[in-house]
This record gives structure tokens, sequence and C-alpha cells, in this order.
């Protein structure tokens, strides 16, 4: 625990190089696309193998300790950013009808306001091109094409700051 | 600001062994172990013998790692280990004050004067970010197709204050599992069973886990409100940070997911004493009856359907002319996507289309995971058709899906004993059988799975007029997975089993004289069985399969000492109506290596369930085998319980 605070530290020393994405799932450098890890599990017969923990299970909840430097950012906005990346088909799924239990996640995590919420969801349904722009988009590039649809609205400017 | 901390602390403990001499002063062996005693404090050391108040019994861990404790044999003795967590608070490391925020929290509030102590900057951020308000059970149910499945996973959510349904994805979970490396079938239940593996607690987001059960696995979701108070649940936050990466011994049966999950909630609430109701083994759903067995501990129930669940009530939403829509959408090739409008799409007003991109999508999402299609073709056809779909511009159709009546804790008992009296070969007998786990096709299955059987370890023994009792049969596995074929779902229908029966065979001995003699023995004979086949549903939901097996059996009076043989059967599961099931079934083995002969066997079953948890049978089989004809006839009475105290 101890070296993790330190870890946090040290990153949130360094200066950020090439600070080229503008948005939080850029500057954490995950980059999980569209479509990938939906591998289903092959019958079973003795084990529900599922229940295991082979894989990166761990306790981390906060940027610190999953070695994301968040220079500044408040807390919010990295589960956001956290949370499109894991969220990707699910999310490309509720834009496209224009609702969905992602969708509304996604809201509440941006601080969305329920006045708001309709306009958002349609927002998003009408400019789905220009999000999930083909097959294989990255997690950072559909978070900046959000950001970017977001920013061009009134209405809906103020939460793009969120993304 | 530390030091102010730190004297005024001093001055408190000065004050309180001034004022309370003997009742906080732990170096007296009298308080200590009373304290030690206290079910609390056995409870975050996660001792054995839990009683829901007090015990002075060793304290026998179930945490299989020296590092979880400040004594030496603080696994074993809950008054050293409090002695020496006293100890190292008092000295002011701040390291340990954090890495133990649920002992100190509770030690301070039986010592006064013990001291809160500065920030945790690491623990703080944690529970923050997790926020904990209140705590659900989640409960992943049965996989379609994967029996083993059928046993259910327990794991608990953890939600913020004020957080509104639709956002409880990104809510905390804490889940129990072993730590497993990825091996093979075999070797991962050899070591499950006989405790080659840790488990260990991780946190991960909810998100996470519905992905993997609903969309990746099929699993439908039950999720049980709890009515713990908030103090309660960050007290549970608090010790899941004490249990970060603390590897606990670990049992399929009776030291699982969860055994533990009700450990964890016992810490919080001791006088619950949830895991004390199991001592013999551990089955999720029972643990999920427990639990709502519990006057006020549940509030309500949130049902979460699979993607397959989902799947199958969009499809019955869905006109048959959208639906063979829906099929042309799916085989639309990618790379000509104008085939979409053109063909698949063409003449249908805007609200049908995005009805029928909607069936297409989620039954394309549904074949891809199971088919674990990862190709760039598969992509680019869900992408088109989502990208479609946003541009039409409405919202889902679909009426809200209705949850089942019966979730799965209001099934029948899974411990089943069954009480017959039968006539076999011109023969009465009484049988008496035992069954610890699960459920079989005949069983009522409100709260099952339909066409999943599990059979683990049953006994059945028979008792035969003037020949005493024998094993009839021992069936240590068997599996049957039945799921109907449609036009939208195409699953393989599979059975496995093996264990010991009884038979009955004719044998031709050589008497002195060298005559040929023939004789009906009996003998147990060891089997392994295997088959698949498919099945579908017919005319009132009864369910038609037709399997290919493949059977071993092995048995010294076979000649050769074993018989390999394979064949077809063919059967028929119907719900008569709410309470009478029948299943009738025909099948055939050929025997062509080692013992040569033929099987044949055709029974008859009719269920009637008095209530969840007794029912009666009445079974009629005819079996040619062995050179031996004989018919047979059991009426059984069947009661289900639980394996709690």
């Amino acid at each position: 625990m101890k070296r993790n605070v330190l870890v946090l530290l040290a990153a949130l020393a360094i200066p950020q190089i090439g600070w080229a994405e503008s948005n939080n799932v850029g500057s954490c450098g995950w980059g999980s696309k569209l479509f990938d890890g939906q591998r289903g599990v092959a019958p079973q017969v003795l084990a529900a193998t599922t229940n295991g923990t082979s894989g990166n299970q761990t306790f981390a909840v906060t940027s610190g300790t999953s070695g994301c430097s968040q220079d500044g950012v408040v807390r919010s906005t990295w589960k956001t950013a956290a949370f499109i990346d894991a969220n990707m088909n699910r999310l490309a799924l509720d834009m496209s009808r224009g609702e969905g239990e992602s969708l509304g996640s996604l809201a509440g995590l941006m601080g969305v306001a329920p006045a708001d919420q309709h306009a958002f969801a349609a927002k998003l349904q009408g400019n789905f091109a220009q999000i999930f722009t083909n097959s294989a988009v990255s997690s950072a590039d559909v978070a900046q094409g959000l950001k970017n649809v977001l920013a061009a609205d009134d209405q809906l400017a103020k939460y793009s700051a969120n993304v | 600001m530390v030091s102010l901390c730190r004297s005024t602390a001093i001055l408190l403990i000065g004050a309180s062994r001034v004022a309370f001499a003997q009742s906080t002063e732990p170096a007296s062996d009298r308080a200590s172990r009373s304290l030690s005693d206290d079910a609390q404090w056995r409870a975050l050391l996660h001792c054995a013998e839990i009683h829901p108040e007090r015990s002075a019994a060793p304290c026998r861990s179930k945490i299989n790692s020296g590092s979880f404790f400040l004594d030496p044999n603080g696994a074993n003795d809950a008054e050293a280990e409090l002695r020496a967590t006293v100890r190292a608070f008092r000295s002011g490391a701040t390291d340990l004050r954090c890495r133990y925020p649920a002992r100190h929290g509770w030690l301070r509030s039986q010592l006064p004067g013990l001291a809160e102590g500065g920030p945790c900057p690491a623990l703080d951020e944690w529970v923050s970010t997790i926020a904990p308000e209140s705590a659900t059970l989640v409960f992943p149910s049965t996989f379609v197709n994967n029996p083993a499945s059928a046993f259910g996973h327990t794991l608990l959510r953890i939600d913020p204050a004020a957080q509104p349904p639709d956002s409880r994805l990104a809510s905390y979970t804490a889940n129990f599992a072993a730590r497993t490396h990825g091996e093979n079938a075999f070797s991962y239940a050899l070591k499950g069973l006989f405790g080659g593996y840790d488990g260990v607690f991780s946190v991960a987001p909810y998100y996470q886990k519905v992905t993997q059960y609903s969309d990746l696995e099929n699993r439908d979701i039950w999720e049980y409100d709890l009515n713990l108070s908030p103090d309660e649940v960050r007290r549970l936050v608090l010790h899941l940070w004490e249990l970060r990466e603390i590897p606990f011994v670990y049992y399929y049966f009776d030291e699982n997911c969860s055994s533990y999950l009700l450990s964890l909630i016992d810490t919080v609430r001791p006088s619950l004493a949830l895991r004390r109701e199991f001592p013999l083994w551990v089955l999720p759903v029972d643990t999920v009856r427990a639990i709502i067995a519990r006057e006020g501990l549940v509030k309500r129930s949130i049902f979460r359907p699979s993607l397959a669940t989902k799947l199958r009530h969009r499809i019955a939403h869905t006109s048959p002319t959208l639906r063979e829509r829906a099929l042309r959408v799916a085989a639309v090739d990618p790379s000509n996507p104008e085939h979409l409008d053109h063909e698949a799409l063409a003449d249908l007003s805007p609200d049908e289309q995005s009805d029928t991109l909607d069936l297409a999508y989620d039954y394309l999402t549904y074949n891809r995971i199971l088919s674990r299609d990862e190709g760039n073709a598969a992509k680019r056809h869900s992408w088109q058709l989502l990208s479609r779909r946003a541009q039409l511009g409405r919202k889902d159709a679909l009426p809200p899906l209705p949850p089942p009546r019966f979730s799965p804790e209001r099934g029948h008992e899974t411990m089943r004993l069954a009480l017959g009296i039968g006539r076999e070969a011109g023969r009465w007998f009484t049988q008496y059988r035992f069954r610890p786990v699960f459920h079989d096709q005949l069983d009522r299955a409100a709260g099952y799975l339909p066409g999943a059987q599990i059979i683990f370890l049953e006994t059945a023994i028979r008792q035969i007029e003037e020949a005493g009792a024998r094993l009839q049969e021992l069936t240590v596995l068997d599996i049957e997975s039945l799921s109907p074929r449609s036009r939208f779902f195409r699953p393989r229908s599979w059975t496995v089993g093996f264990g010991a029966q009884r038979r009955r065979l004719r044998s031709h001995a050589l008497t002195a004289e060298g005559a040929k003699r023939d004789t009906i023995d009996e003998t147990t004979l060891l089997y392994g069985k295997a088959g698949a086949g498919i099945s579908a549903l017919g005319p009132g939901g009864a369910l038609y399969y037709g399997l290919i097996g493949a059977q071993l059996l092995q048995g010294d009076a076979l000649d050769q000492n074993f018989s390999l043989g394979a064949g077809p059967r063919l059967g028929v599961i119907a719900q008569l109506s709410d309470r009478f099931a029948l299943r009738a079934e025909g099948g055939a083995l050929h025997y062509e290596i080692g013992d040569r002969h033929n099987d044949l066997r055709a029974n008859l079953a009719l269920q009637y369930a008095l209530n969840t948890n007794l029912a009666l049978r009445f079974t009629i089989e005819r079996t040619q085998g062995f050179g031996v004809r004989s018919d047979g006839g059991l009426l059984e009475l069947h009661y289900f319980l639980r394996p709690t105290k």
C-alpha cells in the first residue's frame, strides 16, 4: 500500500510528455476496441471455472493503484474513462437505440442532470457516426468523439469536460 | 497537526488509565480474553468457530497466510492476536493502523483510550471511490448448456448513496473465488475439490461482472437488496481492505464463494450467524435461501435477464414476418451493405425496420459470442447494423421483460430423500434413495433451468423380499443438458455420467459333467456413459429429444471383464399440468467390444408434485439385456430438504 502511494506521487511529479490526447481515456493509455473481448464460455462439464480468479482480478478502484497518472483530474472523470473503456459494446448498442442502462450509467457518471438526459441520449443517437466511427474504433477515439459532439451542442456543452 | 493529535491521544490514554483502570487495560488477562472471545473479534479473524455472541474455543482461522496475523500464533490464538494488535495500535504505527481499519474501528469502540490516529491516504481514497452506503447480494444463476453453473454463484455489490437504479453498473463488487491458473477442466475439478487452491476476495466494478455473467455466459442474475445499515456496509468495506491479497483455504464444496460471502456478512453483524447454518456443504442457492429466510434482511429482489433471455423475449414479441426479415438481415454479407436496405429491410416501415434491426443485432451478438467469432467481417456487420439503427432515431419498442414467476430460491430444496416400494422380476422390494445435489428432469421445474439435470452421488439401496438389501445404484455423476433447438437457437444436447449399478445377467456355465447351465446372476457393474444429440419443443411445450450415446461397462461377470457399446435414446419430457410431469424414454445399446450383447430399455415415469418439497413418482420399466428380460414398477415418495442446521 505504501508502495502504491509512492508510485502515485511519483507519477504525478513526472511532467506529462506528449500530452496528445485531451481526454482521460487516452491519457490513461487504455485502448480497448469495439467488439473486442467477447469470447463466450465453452460448455464445461465439471467446472464452474467462471467463478475462478484467473486473470487480473485486483483491488484497484482508483487511478493510483492502476498506474494511470491523473495530474489534477477529478476522480469522477477517471471513473467515466474507465467505464467507457470497459463498456464499448454496450454503449454502442445503447447509443444506437437512444436509451439503455449503460448509457444511463454513463450519464450518471458524467453528472448529466435529469432534465438534460433525454437530450443527451437523443444527441448521441443522432451523432452515432461521429462517435463510433468504424467497426474497430478505440475507446480513446470514442471518448474524443463523444467530447466533440457534446461540445458542439449548446445545452450539453457543459458536460463535454466530464469525458 | 500530527503532534497535536498524538499529544491529545496521550492525554486521553492517560485519563482513561486513571478512570477505567481495569476494563480498558488490555494487559490484564481477563479484559483481553473477554474481548478476544467476542464474536466480532473472532469474525474479523475468520475463526472457524463462530458463535453468535462469544466463544473461547481456539480460533483455527480459515485464512491461509501468516501475513494477515500480527502474532506468530494469531491464526489459532485470538487473544494473542488481539494483544498484538492493540500493542501495534498503541505504538502509533500508522501503517498497521491503516492496514487494519476494521480492527481499529472496533477496538476503539471497546477501548476508549485508543487513539483515532491521522488520515490513511490510500485507504481513504479507496473507500471514498467505493462510497459504501448499501449492499446487494448478487446471484448469477444457470447458464444454458452448462449445468455445472446451475449451482450458481454469489457476490456482493456495494452501492453508493442516492444511486439511481440506472447507475448501478458503476458500483463496486466484492467477489470471492479460487485463484486458478487456467488449468484444464479436470485439474481444476480435482484441485478445487481437494483444497489445491487458495481463494481471495477481489474488488471490481459491477459492469465487469454483468458483462461476464449476463452477456458472455448468458446467466440470469438476481439481485437481493440487503437491509444492512450504512455503518455496517462501511465496516464491511473496511474489512475488505484488510483482506486484500489475503489467501483463504478454498474447497469447492464447503469453503467457497458463497460460504465466505456469508462470513463476510457475519463480520458486520455476527448475530446473524449465517455461516454456522451450513455444517456440511454450501451451495450458493442455499445461501440465498438462508439470507432471505432472515426476517427483514432482504428488502426486495430485482431480476436482471441475460442476453439469451432478452433475446428469447424479443423473439416472442416479434411477428413471424419480421423474424424472417431479421434472419435475412443477419445473413447479409457485410461487404455488400446495400443489401441491407434493398433486400432485407425493403418495404418495411421505419418502425418495422427498427424492430427488425434490434432483433437481428441481438441475435448476431449472441451468436458471435457463442461461436467466439472475433473476425473483422462479424464486427463490420455488427457496426453496420448499429449505424443503420441509429439513423432511424427510434427507441426500443420491446415491452418490458417480466421476471420469472419463481426466483431460484423458491424452487425445491437441493437435497432429496426418496422412499419407494416396487416390484421387480416377480418380487416385491423397498427402496431408499439419497441424493445430496441437485435436480433431475422430473423434479418440479420452478426455479430451475428446464431440461438441465445434475445428479451427484445419488445412492439407491434396495431391499428385496427374501433376498436382503443391496446397493442398487450409486450415481457418482449424471448430467443431462437438453436445450431445445429453434430457428434462432441451435444448442447441442448432451449427457455424461458414471457410477455403479446392480444388473441381473444370464451366464452360461459348464457343470462338472460338461453340460451347459443357465443361471441368472446378480452383479455390480461400473459404468461410464456419454451422449450427444438434439432436442426440440413440441406441442404443449413438451421437450422431445434424441441422443446417440456410448457406454462402457466394467465387471467381473462380463466376458473379458468389460463391454463397450453405443446406441440411440429417444424420449419426451412433458409438463402435463402445474403438478403433473411425465417422462417417457426408449433406448438401445449394442455392445460390440468385450462382452457382446444388446441392451434395450423402455421406461415411463409420472410425477405428481404435492407441494414444493414433496412429490410422488411412479415409474414402470422394461429392460432386455444380458439375456434377461425384466419388468419392474416403482412408486416413490420424494422429500426435499436443505443441508443446514
